[in-house]
């Protein structure tokens, strides 16, 4: 089977089953996670909602968050509506209040739909801003660490900072940033990144300390590539799972803060729907209309709960040591 | 390849420390060596006498407590410890190529080996990234990685111990290094496949007309290899030689009593001799002659007053007073 060539090496057959790449094998065992695989689905289900909700309600308008229909307030959900009352261009679409309607007759399906973009947009734009901060913060502390400015050391400098960022109560950071600056759902996404990097920068500090030992690394200076090149190309993707891992959690809280945001009334102000606001305004009709109360929140706990499912299980498939059996 | 007069590399001097909580190691103690170009140059000795930092010093890539205190290494007319980082790294990997110790772990886990020899092109050749992945084909199927078309999109960590230092060989010599510093390239290597891997380097030294700095504890490796051999006890080179003069007539203590260590064919001893006592720690060495403690031949002042590394013949070298004409003072 096996022949020598004239090289000395031993040539392997040819007809060997192509070995996995790490994507496969990561791929292979998040796969056996039912729970998680069903999680993803719903995140991708609700990445759909999301994209065709922002299509129907703000660009082809199919049915619009905002109409105010007053003789409609508090229909239940699957109710329909009373054509005759309506002008044609305020009817819901197909005729059903799928949700039900809320205090001014606007539809709760139309509402949610644009809040799940609202939702999804700041959970996605806040971590990526604090995963950027977070992989170069502690990208750098781990790298230069010993590097010092005058007397104190590059690595003792930023995670000082990210100390002293940690002890805020970032709640009430957000909350009194939020207060001062004009609310629009740009300074809310901005302002939960800027609160939430720290964990990240911590995880890829240690990560780089450890890599930055590493044979490769130091044959990667070896071989005179640039130390951006050696930070980004060959030390960041070694770095990058627990990374991952704390960004799916990461989108979850955001998620979560936005809603809260939304709910003291700080967040993205009315008539723009947010399932913050949503829930917010629905809790005032709790006996009277209960589904403006519930929707808003099933559909909040539903993909926080979704995030939270998906991290553990990629922490579990990232991390070889983490896998049962 | 450029003709060049006199040395290739030329140490002279060089000292480093590690700075260390339990204060200052001197690693390296004043190396002077000469690296002819297209020469063969083995530095010997034992684990943590220093010979691994000399080769990571040369191109600066110590690592922090380490420190070079002073000396130079001239390398083609340029003087690498002064010379500012940019300058060096065009000639890392470039003008320099070094292999390691361990394959296993030297190259990155989540790229594939292609991506890794191809990078190194980009950087120092400006290749595109078509002529860079036909370059690498080429190097692959030179290193004796076959099916090169087949192994190029493999991971590392599905290529064996000597394949890896074959693709390590492989990404030094991409750029057509003058000089190679081999760190122990068969130590972590079985011992057929070490001598595929010192096969492969002696051609493509052929080829190449490169000049290998060879650090290793085996000597029978250099003795197969090497045309001038640098002994190094305690940080201190301690005898030079060409290589049959060093096998021949060794000169110091600590050469004689390695090369007795060595198994002999036909010699069937009951157990091989080994050198008695420990190297004496770094935090600590002797003023005179750190080998004193473990000289079977030690002399009265020898613990006490350093000897000069002295010439006994044109090609031979030894720092020992056994050899020294002049007295100790």
């Amino acid at each position: 089977m096996a022949d020598f060539t004239r090289t000395g090496v031993l040539a392997e057959p040819l007809d060997l089953p192509t070995p996995e790449t790490p994507l496969q094998e990561v791929w292979r065992v998040f796969r056996k996670d039912k729970l998680a695989l069903a999680s993803l689905g719903v995140l991708l289900l609700l990445l759909v909602v999301a994209v065709a909700g922002k299509v129907v309600t703000e660009w082809i308008i199919v049915m619009n968050p905002e109409t105010v229909r007053l003789p409609e307030k508090f229909k239940p959900p699957l109710s329909s509506a009373s054509a005759d009352l309506l002008l044609e261009a305020d009817l819901p679409p197909f005729g059903v209040y799928l949700l039900g309607t809320d205090e001014l007759g606007r539809d709760v399906f139309a509402r949610m739909l644009q809040g799940a973009f609202v939702s999804l947009s700041i959970g996605f734009i806040a971590v990526g801003i604090s995963v950027l901060i977070g992989v170069i913060l502690g990208g750098l502390a781990g790298f230069y660490g010993s590097v010092t400015l005058g007397f104190i050391s590059i690595d003792t400098l930023i995670m000082r900072f990210t100390d002293i960022m940690l002890c805020f109560p970032t709640f009430f950071l957000i909350l009194t940033v939020v207060a001062l600056l004009p609310p629009s759902i740009y300074n809310i996404m901005i302002v939960i990144g800027l609160t939430s990097w720290m964990g990240t920068a911590r995880f890829v500090r240690a990560e780089f300390l450890a890599l930055r030992e590493q044979d490769f690394v130091v044959a990667a200076q070896a071989l005179g590539l640039p130390a951006w090149r050696i930070i980004f190309y060959h030390m960041v993707p070694n770095a990058i799972a627990p990374v991952l891992v704390s960004a799916t959690i990461g989108v979850a809280s955001a998620i979560l803060t936005e809603s809260a945001l939304s709910f003291l009334g700080f967040g993205v102000q009315p008539p723009y729907a947010t399932w913050g606001n949503i829930l917010a305004d629905g809790k005032d009709f709790i006996f009277d209309a209960p589904w403006l109360f519930f929707i808003p929140g099933f559909a909040i706990f539903t993909v926080v709960l979704a995030f939270n499912l998906v991290g553990e299980a990629l922490r579990e498939a990232l991390n070889p040591k983490l896998r049962r059996r | 390849m450029p003709t060049l007069s006199g040395p290739l590399l030329t140490i002279s001097d060089l000292r480093v420390s590690f700075f260390t909580d339990r204060g200052e190691a001197p690693a390296v103690r004043g190396v002077s060596l000469t690296i002819p170009a297209g020469q063969t140059v083995a530095l010997v000795g034992e684990s943590g006498c220093g010979k691994s930092t000399v080769a990571l010093a040369i191109t600066r890539l110590l690592s922090d407590p380490g420190r070079i205190l002073g000396g130079q290494v001239v390398f083609k007319g340029r003087d690498l410890i002064s010379l500012p980082e940019p300058a060096l790294r065009a000639i890392r990997g470039k003008e320099i190529g070094m292999i390691f110790q361990e394959p296993m772990t030297s190259l990155n886990p989540v790229f594939t080996i292609g991506e890794q020899i191809a990078e190194v092109l980009y950087v120092h050749a400006g290749l595109s990234k078509r002529a860079a992945r036909l370059e690498v084909l080429r190097l692959l199927e030179k290193v004796g990685i076959v099916p090169a078309a087949r192994r190029i999109d493999q991971y590392p960590h599905e290529l064996s111990g000597g394949m890896k230092q074959r693709v390590m060989i492989a990404m030094a010599l991409a750029c057509q290094p003058d000089l190679l510093i081999a760190d122990e390239p068969t130590t972590a290597l079985d011992v057929t496949v070490q001598a595929q891997i010192l096969e492969l380097l002696y051609a493509l030294q052929q080829e190449l007309h490169m000049a290998i700095l060879l650090i290793t504890h085996n000597l029978g490796v250099v003795a197969q290899f090497a045309q001038a051999v640098h002994v190094m006890y305690a940080g201190k080179i301690v005898e030079q030689a060409d290589v049959h003069s060093l096998f021949q007539h060794p000169l110091h203590p600590y050469t004689r009593a390695l090369l007795k260590a060595l198994p002999r064919p036909g010699h069937r001893a009951e157990r091989l001799a080994a050198i008695a006592g420990t190297v004496p720690t770094p935090f600590q060495y002797p003023p005179g002659c750190a080998f004193a403690s473990r000289c079977p031949d030690v002399r009265g002042h020898c613990p006490t007053a350093e000897p000069p590394l002295t010439a006994t013949d044109p090609s031979h070298k030894v720092a020992c007073w056994l050899h020294e004409r002049s007295v100790p003072p």
